[in-house]
């Protein structure tokens, strides 16, 4: 194989799989990306055995052939080097010769035939969205999900699309808090299908959805789901098992309404949980007619107070919250204002976006 | 096809075919018995077996899954332990994960723990969750020469499949077409082991440790010269235990039958008329309890020292 690229275009393509391609993985074959060019025009494909990519790449191919390269290695060499066009040509035994400008490389890369195969994609039924709607609904709904939870199906993102209600809802949670973020569904999809995305397939998702202004694609299969854009397609396997029946912890009685400048309460929790207990933080709100006050207090440090004005009328309540948890959603959200829907001291919380009924989060109070 | 050809253990292999050809895999295997006899090539193979689509109930040894497992790039297929260390916590934990997630290629997830027994109590406590309700579709296979060392809570949760050790006749059988004069004594160092009976290094290195183990305990050698390192300690140890249980069986049965140095004849009958079967058979039980006590922490060095001094009434 020998081809020419446009540093440019290379550099572009091998940015993409960066945060795939495992730098110190024990199976040597997965810190390599495939390229290859044939028939079908060239690509690099890279897999980490949970995500995998194929992208096209721009080239002049003057002998087709696969070659497995280090990518991270080629990633640095192709920062570095001073020359807008590099041939990348393979040679015997594996050796890859990398040319640009006066500057001459010669990697050692492995048999091709080692790279795993390329999951089956095939038969899958799509839906369509807007890349920045994708990045959105994963955007407000990533940071709930659980990290290294015993209970392997929190730790990633529920797509649940439902044809007859032809909403596509996604959910994320770690059991102590909830987000729910949903958009239309754009094509029609002959069954409901309910699968769960693992963590970092989805921020590697967001940051696909984030590079393109296209539409993209979403496929369900059986063991995968496929995002495809662009020309780009990134494959993930999903978690196994059932995911919680969440809606059973979105409290149904929630009358009392809490309306607040988003940025206001979020710096007013923010500054109150600088002097919590580091291993709870817990900050504690209460509410009263048109004012809350978000406070904490340590017994080896002190205390701190922040109120914020607020649209509330009804009987005064007092709650503890976990201060990162609700950090998190506020800076998650988007809108000018939010609305808490409370009932007391130990139901949880719903937030809102004001106005936005696609999207809300649930927060399990703490003892204050 | 490569199930087929382990020698010696028809029945449990006869056991793993059935399984494969009815697909009713459990999920959890554990694969015992004493080490060298082949349990950890049969759960190798076993687990290309399950991926294979050749054959319904053995591997192929062709396709591109046998292919890819032989060569440890198969994505649904995992294999950690058999090094000399423990298993720790989060190589279980990382297998906890990757079982928690659909198959890569849509087949089963098969994840083989080779010296299942190495895994410290951490470790081992984080498997039990996975266990206990695994995930669909997956199948896990400890293998461990000494199950005893796992902790309960773990062997009940797995399918035993006991390999025991190779009739010394299979072993000839295997071995005339190789070695033709040496089968003979190869069956019987090998002591049941497949694996050590092709060992082209087998008779030399008996004939290195034995007469080295002489030499220091007749002063001709230091210690410290014949010892090559503590890797080296199973070695001397079975060694040791060879030639005492041989000059045992000479002195019990009078006969060169059952022998394993049975090369060494006219040696062990000597050794045997020198000493008296009672403080034989003594030292041999001592050396089996220092052998066991080896996986804490002795230093080796001194028990090799300490193990030529107990050797020396019967082997100057």
């Amino acid at each position: 194989m020998k081809l020419t690229v446009s540093r440019e275009s290379l550099l572009k393509g091998l940015q993409v799989i960066q945060g795939i391609v495992e730098a110190k993985s024990t199976i040597s074959i997965l810190s390599h990306m495939l390229l290859s060019s044939g028939e079908n025009g060239t690509t690099i494909s890279a897999t980490d055995l949970e995500i995998a990519v194929r992208e096209p790449l721009e080239a002049a191919v003057h002998s087709t052939g696969s070659a497995c390269i280090p990518a991270k290695k080629l990633y640095e060499i192709v920062r570095e080097i001073n020359s807008q066009e590099i041939t990348i040509e393979q040679l015997e035994n594996n050796w890859i010769n990398i040319t640009g400008g006066r500057s001459k490389f010669r990697l050692i890369g492995l048999p091709e035939k080692d790279f795993p195969q390329f999951p089956d994609i095939s038969g899958g039924e799509s839906i369509t969205m807007a890349a920045s709607d994708l990045s959105d609904i994963i955007n407000k709904t990533l940071y709930a999900t659980g990290d290294n939870d015993a209970r392997y199906s929190l730790n990633g993102l529920l797509f649940h699309a439902n044809p007859s209600t032809g909403r596509l809802v996604v959910v994320g949670t770690d059991g102590h808090r909830l987000a729910v973020a949903s958009k239309d569904l754009a094509a029609s999809l002959s069954e409901e299908r309910k699968v769960i995305l693992p963590r970092k397939a989805a921020s590697e998702a967001r940051k696909l959805a984030d590079s393109t202004a296209n539409d993209i694609t979403i496929s369900f299969n059986n063991n995968n789901l496929v995002f495809s854009v662009d020309g780009i397609v990134m494959i993930s396997r999903l978690i196994e098992g059932s995911y919680p029946n969440y809606e059973q912890v979105i409290p149904r009685n929630n009358e009392k309404r809490m309306k607040g400048t988003r940025t206001e309460l979020l710096g007013a929790v923010k500054r109150a949980a600088l002097v919590g207990r580091e291993k709870t933080f817990t900050v504690r709100l209460e509410i009263s007619e048109g004012l809350a006050v978000f406070s904490s207090n340590n017994p080896e440090l002190g205390e701190a107070n922040e109120p914020v004005e607020v649209e509330y009328s009804g009987e005064p309540l007092t709650l503890g919250f976990n201060a990162r948890h609700t950090v998190d959603l506020l800076q998650a959200m988007n809108g000018e204002f939010v609305t808490m829907e409370l009932q007391d001291s130990l139901i949880p919380a719903i937030i809102r976006e004001t106005g936005n009924t696609d999207y809300f989060c649930v927060l399990m109070p703490m003892r204050t | 096809m490569p199930l087929a050809s382990i020698i010696g253990q028809d029945r449990t292999i006869a056991l793993l075919r059935g399984i494969l050809r009815r697909n009713i895999a459990a999920h959890c295997y554990l694969f015992s018995g004493e080490g060298g006899i082949g349990k950890t090539q049969a759960a190798h193979e076993f687990a290309k077996a399950l991926l294979c689509r050749e054959i319904p109930d053995d591997a192929c040894g062709v396709c591109a899954n046998c292919e890819r497992i032989d060569a440890g790039i198969h994505p649904d297929v995992r294999t950690i332990g058999g090094e000399e260390r423990q298993i720790k916590i989060d190589e279980i934990r990382a297998i906890d994960e990757s079982l928690g997630k659909k198959a890569f290629e849509g087949g089963r997830k098969v994840v083989v723990v080779r010296q299942a027994d190495t895994m410290n109590s951490a470790a081992a406590n984080a498997f039990l969750k996975t266990l206990e309700e695994p995930p669909p579709e997956s199948v896990i296979i400890l293998v461990s020469s000494r199950p005893e060392l796992l902790p309960d809570t773990i062997r009940s949760r797995a399918q035993n499949v006991r390999f025991y050790p190779v009739p010394r006749g299979e072993i000839v059988r295997m071995l005339e077409p190789e070695f033709r004069g040496e089968a003979d004594i190869r069956s019987r160092l090998a002591s049941g082991r497949a694996s050590l009976a092709v060992d082209p290094e087998l008779l030399k290195r008996r004939d290195e440790f034995l007469d080295g183990l002489r030499r220091a305990v007749r002063g001709e050698a230091e210690a410290d010269q014949i010892w090559g390192g503590r890797e080296e300690i199973d070695l001397w140890m079975d060694q040791a235990i060879a030639w005492l249980r041989d000059i045992v069986a000479w002195q019990a049965s009078g006969s060169s039958a059952l022998l394993v140095n049975a090369d060494r004849e006219r040696e062990i009958q000597a050794a045997a008329s020198r000493s008296n079967i009672k403080a034989v058979s003594s030292l041999l039980s001592e050396i089996y309890r220092v052998k066991e006590l080896l996986r804490f922490n002795l230093n080796k060095q001194i028990t090799f020292q300490y193990i030529l001094m107990r050797l020396a009434p019967v082997l100057r």
